[in-house]
């Protein structure tokens, strides 16, 4: 073979291993380069599903619900996304007279449930480091957010930006939860107060109008006409005192600030409706008025505020009672339809002039009528139905002829 | 003959004095205790056929609790489990207030449920209903 032919061959095969040289080490750059953009990959996923936990929690922040559950959640969750061996979310109580509550996941080194050790002293056989997050509101600490790693896993700078976003949210639930729970004490202490306060105004009085009562009727002594008749007189005006104490006082219950904010429960309109006609009932025996009622069967339950759906309908049917005169009729009702429960109470009473529509529901408004026919009321009764049926998204509707009798029509939507 | 043992709790001298008239006007015996835990201590000694209760004593619900300890029966009071109660309260319907916290009326362990003042008539006829029902239950008169 001549020289050239080998020099050739050489020339050749050098040119193919050094591609293939070049050839391999592309390819292995290239495996590298997937695997590095899988591994980015995972990692943006964990970071992006942390957010939306974050996101989801924060948006319950506001929900009704323990902490307790949001607390666990949380500590699940992302134990779950970020891929640790366990994780534990720990909060003081406020005031730091109780023991702290943990609320642990997954498998956790000794200690690391209690908020007493530092996270340093915690054993860690078997786990990568253990991590703590303050849980902080300002300068105040509530709690310590605790992830246990892997050994084969450990959290990069973003990741533990991402639990830190969560010990975030769960501070700012537990804050929200505490000034909620300062909130419910204080309209529980109001309720009290304005129990208290009723009752100590209304009981010297309601003793008057019993030892009244016991002498008008004769049981102390027979009395003379006119000491009946100026008896009489205390009686109405011991009746109209106590009215007066139940409407300021209802009034002051109501007050917007902390009545937009009282608790609802369910509460069954029907045992309301019930409960309410039977308390007029009396009051329309004594004046011979006749009191007929129809309500569907069912309990038809709404959520309210206690006593909101009773003040509705106990001003309805007194006003009724008390703007009809002897021999007259009146009709309440219950009906459950599509657009929500309508309330009615008709009335063959005096009637409102077309005049005083207007100002029916304004706060202390009388109509020149009623004033004549019940010289005593605090005009306070129809400005708070008013206020209630709106409160509960309802509206009111009245209908009314002069002389002829009144209708008051409630109407409530469904929930 | 008496129509009748009535045991009146309240705090309020002048208002028992107002039911002391009309009860035994009309026939029934009366006894009196302060609050709550002398009505209790009477009861077993007394057996009152019938129990007018005050609410608000010496804390809000004190009624409450007597009608409860009753009813539950706390030991002791077994044979008066089923005696009938009256509550009689200065804050009733009008007020809008219920006392109970989060409960229905239907909760209260009452047979009747007044507001003060109470009509002498109305007061009457429920305590006849009451005792009527009683004495129909066991069978005689």
């Amino acid at each position: 073979m001549p020289i050239w032919a080998w020099v050739t061959g050489a020339a050749l095969l050098a040119a193919v291993i050094t591609i293939a040289v070049f050839a391999r080490r592309a390819h292995l750059g290239r495996l590298e380069a997937v695997r590095e953009i899988a591994r980015i990959e995972a990692d943006q996923e964990r970071i992006l599903q942390g957010l939306i936990l974050a996101q989801d929690a924060s948006s319950r922040i506001l929900m009704p619900g323990e902490l307790t559950e949001m607390a666990t959640r949380i500590a699940r969750e992302t134990g779950q996304v970020l891929g640790m061996e366990g994780t534990c979310v720990l909060m003081h109580p406020p005031g730091g007279a109780e023991e702290p509550t943990g609320h642990c996941w997954g498998r956790i080194p000794d200690g690391m449930a209690d908020a007493e050790r530092p996270v340093e002293e915690v054993a860690v056989q078997g786990f990568g480091s253990p991590l703590s997050i303050p849980i902080r509101m300002g300068e105040t600490l509530l709690g310590e957010f605790r992830l246990a790693e892997s050994p084969g896993r450990l959290l990069n700078a973003r990741e533990v930006q991402v639990a830190r976003l969560l010990a975030q949210v769960v501070a700012i639930a537990a804050q929200y939860r505490s000034q909620q729970n300062a909130l419910e004490r204080a309209e529980e202490d109001k309720r009290r107060f304005i129990l208290a306060t009723t009752h100590d105004l209304r009981a010297p009085v309601a003793t008057i109008g019993q030892l009244v009562q016991v002498l008008r009727e004769g049981y102390a002594e027979e009395l003379g006409a006119k000491q009946r008749e100026l008896l009489d007189k205390v009686h109405g005006r011991v009746d109209q005192l106590l009215d007066l104490l139940s409407d300021l006082l209802n009034l002051a219950a109501d007050d917007q600030s902390l009545g937009r904010m009282r608790r609802t429960v369910p509460v069954s309109l029907s045992a309301v409706f019930d409960a309410q006609v039977e308390a007029a009932r009396t009051a329309c025996e004594t004046r011979a008025i006749e009191l007929t009622s129809r309500r569907p069967d069912g309990p038809l339950m709404r959520m309210a505020a206690e006593g909101d759906l009773e003040k509705i309908l106990s001003n309805l049917l007194s006003n009724a009672v008390k703007y009809t005169r002897p021999g007259g009729q009146i009709n309440a009702s219950l009906e459950d339809s599509a657009s929500g429960v309508l309330f009615r109470v008709k009335d063959t009473g005096i009637g409102i002039p077309e005049g005083a529509l207007r100002n029916l529901f304004t706060e202390y408004f009388r109509a020149p009528n009623a004033k004549e026919m019940e010289r005593h009321g605090t005009g306070l009764g129809l400005a708070l139905v008013q206020k209630l049926v709106r409160k509960y998204g309802g509206r009111i509707r009245v209908d009314s002829v002069e002389g002829k009798g009144t209708m008051f029509e409630v109407l409530l939507p469904p929930e | 003959m008496s129509k009748g043992k009535i045991l009146l709790v309240d705090d309020d001298p002048d208002l028992v004095e107002a039911m002391r008239l009309v009860l035994e006007g009309n026939g029934y015996e009366c006894l009196h205790a302060s609050n709550g835990t002398r009505a209790l201590e009477a009861i077993p000694r007394e057996k009152p056929d019938l129990m007018v209760l005050d609410v608000m004593m010496d804390d809000l619900t004190e009624g409450f609790h007597v009608a409860y300890k009753i009813r539950k029966p706390e030991p002791g009071l077994e044979p008066f489990q089923k005696m009938p109660i009256i509550m009689l309260t200065a804050i009733g319907q009008r007020t809008g207030i219920r006392l109970n916290l989060g409960t229905d009326a239907d909760y209260l362990p009452v047979e009747e449920f007044l507001e003060k003042p109470v009509q002498p008539k109305e007061l009457l006829a429920k305590i006849q209903a009451l005792l009527a029902k009683v004495s129909g239950g066991k069978g005689s008169s």
